[in-house]
């Protein structure tokens, strides 16, 4: 039993590289040791037929040709084709286009550098401590807090006298010259 | 259009470095080598003449436009390839359905299939043709895809997968997949015996 299924698993693996046999893509080591299978087995063999006649068959049946017609205006077709894809060059988002088309990689590039501009702008947003907003410059703050109403000074001493503009609160200031 | 050489002599490379100096002549050789084998390839994936026509001449005019990037470390052909099939799934998958295979179509039409000269053979073989063209059109794209570039281009596994942007490894996978489905479904067609 053991050596059965061994044998039905080593058909398995064998069926699976008979494409690649006949395309002439297996290693030689693979290819021998396949050979040597295929020589005892009857069914690797029927199904190595097989696929040579399916191959032989797709390559008959698949295979179409330009009719005169098409064959003479092929050529001016893709010059005409040439000519309008310039004029449309000139039209940068077509030339960006066609870089993505021919790069796929840089679409996946462009939308990472722009993930993480737009995630920096939004996380600079939203972690920026907040600046209280400006104290506005009402009428009232251009209004001094202070007058002074008077100065009197002499040969030592000076006295200032301040009042609030509303005249509820005096201040007097003494300065005197400190005797040396 | 002036006259062209002979374009199987003359070298890939020599005309796509006469095409970077500017020398429209020399892609036009190029354009009249391949333009039949772009046509085939598109059509399988596609299955519609006028489509198929569109796409190859569409790819040939943006291997012109970007020939500056081609940098020569595969053939012309693979490069031209990878357009093209990047260009026709694009096409098959805009167009959102898989047009079903039909003889009657222009790019199928009498004449356009390879000279058979025996009638009855011609009968059959067209009979056969018929039924493996539908089993090959309902494979999923991406196998018909590579179907078309082993079988009728015979391109090595390396090509196929520089052109479909995978491994090798994919490759084997996509055509042990599309050759079994096509076993399951054409049944007795493909039995020698």
């Amino acid at each position: 039993m053991k050596a059965l299924l061994f044998h039905q698993s080593d058909c398995s693996t064998v069926v699976a590289r008979l494409g690649a046999y006949i395309d002439g893509e297996l290693a030689e080591s693979r290819r021998q040791s396949l050979e040597a299978h295929i020589g005892s087995c009857q069914s690797c063999s029927a199904e190595l037929d097989q696929l040579r006649t399916l191959r032989d068959h797709l390559r008959q049946s698949l295979t179409v040709s330009l009719a005169g017609q098409d064959v003479q205006r092929f050529w001016d077709n893709v010059e005409r084709k040439i000519q309008e894809a310039k004029a449309r060059r000139w039209l940068s988002l077509d030339r960006v286009r066609e870089l993505f088309w021919f790069y796929p990689k840089l679409k996946w590039a462009s939308a990472a550098v722009l993930g993480t501009t737009v995630l920096l702008f939004t996380a600079d947003l939203l972690l920026r401590p907040a600046i209280p907003p400006p104290t506005p410059l009402g009428p009232t703050d251009a209004r001094p807090k202070t007058v002074v109403e008077s100065v009197e000074g002499g040969p030592n001493s000076s006295v200032v006298l301040f009042s609030t503009p509303d005249q509820q609160l005096k201040i007097i200031w003494v300065l005197e010259q400190r005797r040396s | 259009m002036g006259a062209t050489p002979e374009f199987g002599t003359v070298d890939d490379q020599d005309l796509v470095l006469r095409t970077k100096a500017g020398d429209r002549s020399a892609f036009e050789v190029l354009v009249r080598k391949y333009q039949n084998r772009a046509y085939n390839v598109a059509f399988q994936i596609l299955r519609h003449h006028e489509d198929a026509l569109d796409v190859a001449q569409e790819a040939f005019a943006r291997a012109y436009l970007s020939i500056d990037r081609f940098r020569g470390s595969a053939g012309f052909y693979t490069w031209l390839y990878r357009i093209l099939v990047n260009l026709a799934i694009d096409h098959a998958r805009a167009r959102g359905k898989e047009t079903p295979i039909s003889l009657n179509e222009p790019g199928m039409a009498e004449g356009q299939r390879e000279h058979r000269p025996d009638p009855r053979a011609l009968l059959e073989t067209k009979e056969l043709g018929e039924q493996i063209a539908r089993a090959v059109a309902s494979l999923p794209i991406q196998q018909r895809t590579a179907l078309t570039l082993r079988e009728i281009e015979g391109l090595a596994y390396r090509e196929i997968a520089r052109i479909m942007d995978c491994s090798t490894g994919t490759v084997m996978s996509r055509l042990h997949a599309a050759r079994q489905k096509l076993q399951q479904m054409l049944g007795d067609l493909v039995n020698p015996s």
